[in-house]
Protein backbone atom coordinates (compact mmCIF):
# COMPACT_ATOMS: atom_id res chain seq x y z
CA UNK A 1 0.00 0.00 0.00
CA UNK A 2 1.38 3.32 -0.99
CA UNK A 3 1.90 6.10 1.49
CA UNK A 4 0.05 8.47 -0.84
CA UNK A 5 -3.16 6.52 -0.40
CA UNK A 6 -6.08 8.37 1.14
CA UNK A 7 -9.10 6.38 2.17
CA UNK A 8 -12.18 8.14 0.88
CA UNK A 9 -14.92 5.55 1.27
CA UNK A 10 -17.69 6.39 3.65
CA UNK A 11 -18.00 3.24 5.74
CA UNK A 12 -21.08 4.43 7.56
CA UNK A 13 -22.97 4.86 4.34
CA UNK A 14 -21.71 1.52 3.07
CA UNK A 15 -22.93 -0.16 6.27
CA UNK A 16 -26.42 1.37 6.01
CA UNK A 17 -26.62 0.52 2.33
CA UNK A 18 -25.56 -3.09 2.69
CA UNK A 19 -27.43 -3.89 5.89
CA UNK A 20 -30.74 -2.76 4.49
CA UNK A 21 -30.23 -4.47 1.16
CA UNK A 22 -32.36 -7.49 0.40
CA UNK A 23 -32.94 -9.87 -2.45
CA UNK A 24 -36.33 -10.72 -3.88
CA UNK A 25 -37.99 -13.87 -2.67
CA UNK A 26 -37.43 -16.83 -4.95
CA UNK A 27 -39.91 -19.70 -4.83
CA UNK A 28 -37.47 -22.01 -6.65
CA UNK A 29 -35.09 -21.67 -3.76
CA UNK A 30 -37.76 -22.90 -1.37
CA UNK A 31 -38.31 -26.00 -3.48
CA UNK A 32 -34.60 -26.66 -3.53
CA UNK A 33 -34.47 -26.25 0.21
CA UNK A 34 -37.41 -28.59 0.67
CA UNK A 35 -35.82 -31.25 -1.51
CA UNK A 36 -32.56 -30.87 0.36
CA UNK A 37 -34.26 -31.24 3.76
CA UNK A 38 -36.06 -34.41 2.55
CA UNK A 39 -32.81 -35.97 1.35
CA UNK A 40 -31.14 -34.97 4.59
CA UNK A 41 -33.95 -36.65 6.57
CA UNK A 42 -33.42 -39.84 4.55
CA UNK A 43 -29.68 -39.88 5.10
CA UNK A 44 -30.14 -39.10 8.79
CA UNK A 45 -32.16 -42.30 9.20
CA UNK A 46 -29.10 -44.36 8.31
CA UNK A 47 -27.48 -46.41 11.08
CA UNK A 48 -24.14 -44.73 10.53
CA UNK A 49 -25.48 -41.36 11.55
CA UNK A 50 -26.41 -42.62 15.02
CA UNK A 51 -22.74 -43.14 15.77
CA UNK A 52 -21.51 -39.95 17.42
CA UNK A 53 -18.80 -38.18 15.49
CA UNK A 54 -15.98 -36.67 17.46
CA UNK A 55 -14.68 -33.42 16.11
CA UNK A 56 -11.71 -32.11 18.01
CA UNK A 57 -10.97 -28.51 17.19
CA UNK A 58 -7.22 -28.55 17.61
CA UNK A 59 -5.81 -25.18 16.76
CA UNK A 60 -2.31 -24.33 15.62
CA UNK A 61 -1.49 -22.78 19.00
CA UNK A 62 -1.92 -26.20 20.61
CA UNK A 63 -0.33 -28.41 17.97
CA UNK A 64 2.90 -26.44 17.56
CA UNK A 65 3.88 -26.35 21.28
CA UNK A 66 2.94 -30.03 21.65
CA UNK A 67 5.15 -30.97 18.69
CA UNK A 68 8.05 -28.93 20.10
CA UNK A 69 7.67 -30.47 23.56
CA UNK A 70 7.64 -33.96 22.09
CA UNK A 71 10.70 -33.19 19.95
CA UNK A 72 12.70 -31.69 22.82
CA UNK A 73 11.69 -34.50 25.17
CA UNK A 74 12.59 -37.13 22.63
CA UNK A 75 15.97 -35.60 21.90
CA UNK A 76 16.84 -35.22 25.57
CA UNK A 77 15.77 -38.81 26.24
CA UNK A 78 17.97 -39.96 23.39
CA UNK A 79 20.94 -38.01 24.81
CA UNK A 80 20.35 -39.41 28.30
CA UNK A 81 20.36 -42.88 26.88
CA UNK A 82 23.94 -42.29 25.66
CA UNK A 83 25.15 -40.89 28.98
CA UNK A 84 25.28 -43.48 31.79
CA UNK A 85 25.78 -41.93 35.21
CA UNK A 86 26.05 -45.28 36.98
CA UNK A 87 29.26 -46.12 35.16
CA UNK A 88 30.99 -43.07 36.59
CA UNK A 89 30.12 -44.11 40.14
CA UNK A 90 31.43 -47.55 39.48
CA UNK A 91 34.68 -46.10 38.17
CA UNK A 92 35.12 -44.04 41.33
CA UNK A 93 34.98 -47.10 43.53
CA UNK A 94 38.26 -48.88 44.03
CA UNK A 95 38.21 -52.41 42.90
CA UNK A 96 40.33 -54.61 45.20
CA UNK A 97 42.80 -56.78 43.35
CA UNK A 98 41.86 -60.39 43.51
CA UNK A 99 44.36 -62.88 42.27
CA UNK A 100 42.78 -65.46 40.16
CA UNK A 101 43.31 -68.94 41.39
CA UNK A 102 43.13 -71.29 38.57
CA UNK A 103 41.34 -74.42 39.40
CA UNK A 104 43.89 -77.19 39.47
CA UNK A 105 43.35 -80.28 37.58
CA UNK A 106 42.15 -83.07 39.70
CA UNK A 107 44.66 -85.85 39.68
CA UNK A 108 43.60 -89.19 38.57
CA UNK A 109 43.14 -91.35 41.52
CA UNK A 110 44.69 -94.68 40.99
CA UNK A 111 45.14 -97.63 43.16
CA UNK A 112 48.86 -97.43 42.73
CA UNK A 113 50.24 -94.17 44.11
CA UNK A 114 53.38 -92.95 42.41
CA UNK A 115 56.02 -91.05 44.29
CA UNK A 116 58.37 -89.06 42.19
CA UNK A 117 61.51 -87.68 43.62
CA UNK A 118 63.83 -85.57 41.64
CA UNK A 119 67.40 -85.06 42.62
CA UNK A 120 69.11 -82.14 41.12
CA UNK A 121 72.51 -80.96 42.17
CA UNK A 122 72.57 -77.22 42.47
CA UNK A 123 74.99 -74.65 43.82
CA UNK A 124 72.77 -73.76 46.77
CA UNK A 125 72.98 -76.81 48.83
CA UNK A 126 71.13 -75.36 51.84
CA UNK A 127 67.93 -74.94 49.87
CA UNK A 128 68.00 -78.42 48.71
CA UNK A 129 65.59 -80.56 50.56
CA UNK A 130 63.64 -83.56 49.57
CA UNK A 131 60.01 -82.96 48.90
CA UNK A 132 57.59 -85.70 48.39
CA UNK A 133 54.53 -85.14 46.29
CA UNK A 134 51.88 -85.62 48.92
CA UNK A 135 49.00 -85.66 46.58
CA UNK A 136 49.94 -88.94 45.21
CA UNK A 137 50.12 -90.48 48.62
CA UNK A 138 46.85 -89.16 50.00
CA UNK A 139 43.73 -91.19 49.94
CA UNK A 140 41.10 -90.85 47.33
CA UNK A 141 38.69 -89.13 49.73
CA UNK A 142 41.15 -86.37 50.60
CA UNK A 143 42.17 -85.60 47.08
CA UNK A 144 39.57 -82.89 46.54
CA UNK A 145 40.11 -81.14 49.87
CA UNK A 146 43.90 -80.85 50.02
CA UNK A 147 45.71 -78.43 47.71
CA UNK A 148 48.11 -79.84 45.25
CA UNK A 149 51.66 -78.66 45.50
CA UNK A 150 53.67 -79.50 42.49
CA UNK A 151 55.63 -76.39 41.92
CA UNK A 152 58.46 -77.27 44.27
CA UNK A 153 60.52 -79.97 42.82
CA UNK A 154 62.18 -82.44 44.94
CA UNK A 155 65.86 -82.14 45.09
CA UNK A 156 67.84 -84.74 46.74
CA UNK A 157 71.46 -85.05 46.97
CA UNK A 158 72.99 -88.20 47.90
CA UNK A 159 74.35 -88.19 51.36
CA UNK A 160 77.56 -89.77 50.34
CA UNK A 161 78.53 -87.17 47.86
CA UNK A 162 77.79 -84.14 50.07
CA UNK A 163 81.22 -84.01 51.62
CA UNK A 164 83.00 -84.26 48.36
CA UNK A 165 80.76 -81.74 46.66
CA UNK A 166 81.27 -79.18 49.32
CA UNK A 167 85.01 -79.20 48.85
CA UNK A 168 84.83 -78.92 45.10
CA UNK A 169 83.70 -76.17 42.82
CA UNK A 170 80.67 -77.26 40.95
CA UNK A 171 79.83 -76.03 37.53
CA UNK A 172 76.06 -76.50 37.19
CA UNK A 173 75.97 -75.92 33.50
CA UNK A 174 78.49 -78.58 32.74
CA UNK A 175 76.76 -81.30 34.74
CA UNK A 176 73.54 -82.94 33.62
CA UNK A 177 70.58 -83.23 35.94
CA UNK A 178 69.75 -86.64 37.13
CA UNK A 179 66.41 -87.81 38.35
CA UNK A 180 65.61 -90.67 40.56
CA UNK A 181 62.19 -92.19 40.19
CA UNK A 182 61.02 -94.58 42.82
CA UNK A 183 57.86 -96.47 42.27
CA UNK A 184 56.71 -98.40 45.29
CA UNK A 185 54.54 -101.11 44.15
CA UNK A 186 53.02 -102.57 47.24
CA UNK A 187 54.27 -100.93 50.43
CA UNK A 188 54.05 -97.22 50.98
CA UNK A 189 56.45 -96.96 53.85
CA UNK A 190 59.37 -98.53 52.20
CA UNK A 191 60.91 -96.10 49.81
CA UNK A 192 64.07 -97.18 48.21
CA UNK A 193 66.33 -94.53 46.96
CA UNK A 194 68.86 -95.35 44.40
CA UNK A 195 72.19 -93.97 45.32
CA UNK A 196 73.90 -92.52 42.38
CA UNK A 197 77.66 -92.40 42.13
CA UNK A 198 79.01 -88.93 42.55
CA UNK A 199 80.95 -87.44 39.81
CA UNK A 200 84.04 -85.47 40.56
CA UNK A 201 83.27 -82.28 38.87
CA UNK A 202 86.60 -80.66 38.85
CA UNK A 203 87.15 -77.40 37.13
CA UNK A 204 89.50 -77.72 34.26
CA UNK A 205 92.78 -76.03 34.93
CA UNK A 206 93.52 -73.84 32.01
CA UNK A 207 97.12 -73.46 32.92
CA UNK A 208 97.62 -77.16 33.09
CA UNK A 209 100.46 -78.31 30.97
CA UNK A 210 101.82 -74.87 30.38
CA UNK A 211 105.23 -74.35 31.80
CA UNK A 212 105.71 -71.22 33.77
CA UNK A 213 108.75 -69.23 32.93
CA UNK A 214 111.14 -69.13 35.75
CA UNK A 215 112.12 -65.84 37.14
CA UNK A 216 115.69 -64.87 36.97
CA UNK A 217 116.66 -63.94 40.39
CA UNK A 218 119.83 -62.19 40.49
CA UNK B 1 -48.28 -17.41 13.78
CA UNK B 2 -46.37 -15.79 16.63
CA UNK B 3 -42.62 -16.09 17.10
CA UNK B 4 -42.85 -18.68 19.90
CA UNK B 5 -45.36 -20.74 17.90
CA UNK B 6 -43.12 -20.54 14.85
CA UNK B 7 -40.13 -21.80 16.83
CA UNK B 8 -42.04 -24.67 18.41
CA UNK B 9 -43.56 -25.65 15.05
CA UNK B 10 -40.12 -25.62 13.39
CA UNK B 11 -38.81 -27.81 16.21
CA UNK B 12 -41.61 -30.26 15.44
CA UNK B 13 -40.44 -30.27 11.80
CA UNK B 14 -43.66 -28.65 10.53
CA UNK B 15 -43.36 -27.91 6.84
CA UNK B 16 -45.64 -24.87 6.81
CA UNK B 17 -43.74 -23.32 9.71
CA UNK B 18 -40.47 -23.95 7.92
CA UNK B 19 -41.80 -22.32 4.77
CA UNK B 20 -42.96 -19.30 6.73
CA UNK B 21 -39.54 -19.01 8.34
CA UNK B 22 -37.89 -19.32 4.93
CA UNK B 23 -40.12 -16.64 3.40
CA UNK B 24 -39.49 -14.28 6.31
CA UNK B 25 -35.70 -14.46 6.32
CA UNK B 26 -34.78 -15.41 2.77
CA UNK B 27 -34.38 -11.88 1.39
CA UNK B 28 -32.13 -10.68 4.15
CA UNK B 29 -30.04 -13.83 4.58
CA UNK B 30 -29.53 -14.42 0.88
CA UNK B 31 -28.10 -10.90 0.47
CA UNK B 32 -25.78 -11.49 3.42
CA UNK B 33 -24.65 -14.69 1.75
CA UNK B 34 -24.16 -12.83 -1.51
CA UNK B 35 -21.82 -10.22 -0.08
CA UNK B 36 -19.80 -12.80 1.85
CA UNK B 37 -19.30 -15.06 -1.17
CA UNK B 38 -17.48 -14.34 -4.40
CA UNK B 39 -20.50 -14.71 -6.71
CA UNK B 40 -24.15 -15.83 -6.89
CA UNK B 41 -23.19 -19.41 -7.75
CA UNK B 42 -21.22 -19.78 -4.55
CA UNK B 43 -23.93 -18.02 -2.58
CA UNK B 44 -26.76 -20.41 -3.47
CA UNK B 45 -25.60 -23.54 -1.58
CA UNK B 46 -24.56 -21.33 1.32
CA UNK B 47 -28.11 -19.98 1.62
CA UNK B 48 -29.67 -23.44 1.57
CA UNK B 49 -27.25 -25.01 4.01
CA UNK B 50 -27.34 -21.91 6.18
CA UNK B 51 -31.11 -22.14 6.53
CA UNK B 52 -30.82 -25.80 7.41
CA UNK B 53 -28.23 -24.93 10.04
CA UNK B 54 -30.31 -22.18 11.60
CA UNK B 55 -33.40 -24.40 11.72
CA UNK B 56 -31.38 -27.15 13.39
CA UNK B 57 -30.27 -24.85 16.21
CA UNK B 58 -33.46 -22.83 16.50
CA UNK B 59 -34.15 -24.55 19.79
CA UNK B 60 -31.14 -22.83 21.34
CA UNK B 61 -32.88 -19.49 21.20
CA UNK B 62 -34.19 -18.31 24.53
CA UNK B 63 -36.63 -15.46 24.93
CA UNK B 64 -34.74 -14.21 28.01
CA UNK B 65 -31.67 -13.71 25.85
CA UNK B 66 -30.44 -10.17 25.15
CA UNK B 67 -30.57 -10.86 21.43
CA UNK B 68 -33.84 -10.69 19.55
CA UNK B 69 -34.89 -13.61 17.36
CA UNK B 70 -33.93 -11.70 14.21
CA UNK B 71 -30.48 -10.93 15.60
CA UNK B 72 -30.07 -14.53 16.74
CA UNK B 73 -30.92 -15.87 13.28
CA UNK B 74 -28.64 -13.35 11.53
CA UNK B 75 -25.74 -14.00 13.86
CA UNK B 76 -25.96 -17.76 13.51
CA UNK B 77 -26.25 -17.46 9.76
CA UNK B 78 -23.19 -15.19 9.53
CA UNK B 79 -21.10 -17.52 11.67
CA UNK B 80 -22.13 -20.42 9.41
CA UNK B 81 -21.23 -18.48 6.25
CA UNK B 82 -17.83 -17.49 7.64
CA UNK B 83 -17.01 -21.08 8.55
CA UNK B 84 -18.25 -22.31 5.17
CA UNK B 85 -16.04 -19.91 3.21
CA UNK B 86 -13.08 -20.49 5.49
CA UNK B 87 -13.46 -24.22 4.93
CA UNK B 88 -12.90 -23.77 1.20
CA UNK B 89 -9.25 -24.00 2.11
CA UNK B 90 -7.66 -24.02 -1.33
CA UNK B 91 -9.48 -20.80 -2.15
CA UNK B 92 -9.21 -19.11 1.23
CA UNK B 93 -5.49 -19.63 1.95
CA UNK B 94 -4.08 -19.45 -1.55
CA UNK B 95 -6.07 -16.50 -2.72
CA UNK B 96 -5.17 -14.58 0.42
CA UNK B 97 -1.54 -14.43 -0.57
CA UNK B 98 -1.52 -14.70 -4.35
CA UNK B 99 -3.78 -12.79 -6.63
CA UNK B 100 -3.42 -13.69 -10.24
CA UNK B 101 -3.92 -10.61 -12.33
CA UNK B 102 -3.71 -10.43 -16.06
CA UNK B 103 -0.97 -8.23 -17.38
CA UNK B 104 -2.25 -4.97 -18.76
CA UNK B 105 -0.32 -2.37 -20.60
CA UNK B 106 -0.35 0.86 -18.71
CA UNK B 107 -0.90 3.79 -21.03
CA UNK B 108 -1.13 7.16 -19.49
CA UNK B 109 -2.58 9.99 -21.51
CA UNK B 110 -2.69 13.34 -19.74
CA UNK B 111 -5.07 14.81 -22.31
CA UNK B 112 -7.74 12.22 -21.79
CA UNK B 113 -10.91 13.36 -20.09
CA UNK B 114 -10.84 12.19 -16.52
CA UNK B 115 -14.21 11.97 -14.90
CA UNK B 116 -14.60 12.73 -11.26
CA UNK B 117 -15.29 9.63 -9.19
CA UNK B 118 -17.47 10.24 -6.21
CA UNK B 119 -16.50 7.59 -3.69
CA UNK B 120 -18.96 8.93 -1.15
CA UNK B 121 -21.93 7.89 -3.21
CA UNK B 122 -21.23 4.54 -4.69
CA UNK B 123 -23.91 2.52 -6.38
CA UNK B 124 -25.05 -0.56 -4.45
CA UNK B 125 -24.43 -2.96 -7.34
CA UNK B 126 -20.92 -1.60 -7.89
CA UNK B 127 -20.19 -1.82 -4.20
CA UNK B 128 -21.42 -5.43 -4.00
CA UNK B 129 -19.37 -6.39 -7.03
CA UNK B 130 -16.29 -4.71 -5.58
CA UNK B 131 -16.68 -6.49 -2.26
CA UNK B 132 -17.08 -9.81 -4.05
CA UNK B 133 -13.85 -9.20 -5.92
CA UNK B 134 -11.84 -8.99 -2.73
CA UNK B 135 -9.84 -12.01 -1.66
CA UNK B 136 -11.79 -14.19 0.80
CA UNK B 137 -9.86 -13.30 3.95
CA UNK B 138 -10.19 -9.57 3.27
CA UNK B 139 -13.81 -9.93 2.19
CA UNK B 140 -14.76 -11.73 5.39
CA UNK B 141 -13.00 -9.21 7.62
CA UNK B 142 -14.50 -6.24 5.79
CA UNK B 143 -18.00 -7.69 5.97
CA UNK B 144 -17.69 -8.61 9.61
CA UNK B 145 -16.12 -5.42 10.90
CA UNK B 146 -17.45 -2.68 8.61
CA UNK B 147 -20.90 -3.93 7.64
CA UNK B 148 -21.99 -6.29 10.39
CA UNK B 149 -20.43 -4.33 13.28
CA UNK B 150 -18.28 -7.09 14.68
CA UNK B 151 -15.33 -5.91 16.76
CA UNK B 152 -11.79 -6.97 15.83
CA UNK B 153 -11.62 -9.42 18.74
CA UNK B 154 -14.98 -10.97 17.79
CA UNK B 155 -13.82 -11.22 14.19
CA UNK B 156 -10.53 -12.85 15.17
CA UNK B 157 -12.42 -15.34 17.36
CA UNK B 158 -14.79 -16.20 14.54
CA UNK B 159 -12.02 -16.50 11.96
CA UNK B 160 -9.75 -18.35 14.41
CA UNK B 161 -6.84 -15.99 13.78
CA UNK B 162 -5.01 -13.31 15.71
CA UNK B 163 -6.40 -9.84 16.10
CA UNK B 164 -3.31 -8.43 14.41
CA UNK B 165 -3.90 -10.42 11.25
CA UNK B 166 -7.54 -9.33 11.23
CA UNK B 167 -6.42 -5.73 11.50
CA UNK B 168 -3.89 -6.21 8.73
CA UNK B 169 -6.48 -7.83 6.47
CA UNK B 170 -8.89 -5.01 7.18
CA UNK B 171 -6.34 -2.41 6.08
CA UNK B 172 -5.63 -4.34 2.91
CA UNK B 173 -9.36 -4.76 2.29
CA UNK B 174 -9.96 -1.02 2.58
CA UNK B 175 -7.17 -0.22 0.14
CA UNK B 176 -8.16 -2.90 -2.36
CA UNK B 177 -11.86 -2.07 -2.12
CA UNK B 178 -11.29 1.57 -2.95
CA UNK B 179 -9.11 0.65 -5.90
CA UNK B 180 -11.66 -1.91 -7.09
CA UNK B 181 -14.52 0.55 -6.77
CA UNK B 182 -12.58 3.12 -8.78
CA UNK B 183 -11.89 0.55 -11.46
CA UNK B 184 -15.49 -0.67 -11.57
CA UNK B 185 -16.86 2.88 -11.65
CA UNK B 186 -14.61 3.73 -14.57
CA UNK B 187 -15.78 0.63 -16.40
CA UNK B 188 -19.44 1.41 -15.76
CA UNK B 189 -18.94 5.03 -16.91
CA UNK B 190 -17.26 3.83 -20.09
CA UNK B 191 -20.10 1.48 -20.85
CA UNK B 192 -22.75 4.18 -20.41
CA UNK B 193 -23.86 5.79 -23.68
CA UNK B 194 -22.79 9.38 -24.15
Amino acid sequence: MSSQFSYELDERQIRLMMQDAELDYNEAMWHKFDEMSVTQARTSSNIGNYIPTLNFGISRSIIVPVIFIVLIGGLSAMLFSFVDFKKKEAMDKEIPYMAKIEPSKQPKVSSKPIITTKSVTTVSIAAAKPVVDTTAITDTANVLVEPVIKKVEAVKIAETGIDKLSSQVVNPSSEPKKETVIVPQKKKNKIKTEVLPTINATAPNLNEGASEPELDLK
Amino acid sequence: MSQAELISACLKNDKTAKKQFFETYFSKLSYISLRYSKNAAQSEPIVLQGFAHVLSIIGHFKSQNTLSFDEFVTKEFISFVVKYIKNIRNEYYVASTIKAVEYKEKTYDLFLDSKFIDLKNVDQAVLLKSIQELVPSQRLVFNLHVIDNYSLSEGSELLDTSEQSVKSNLEKARFNLQKTIEKNLKLSNDEQPV
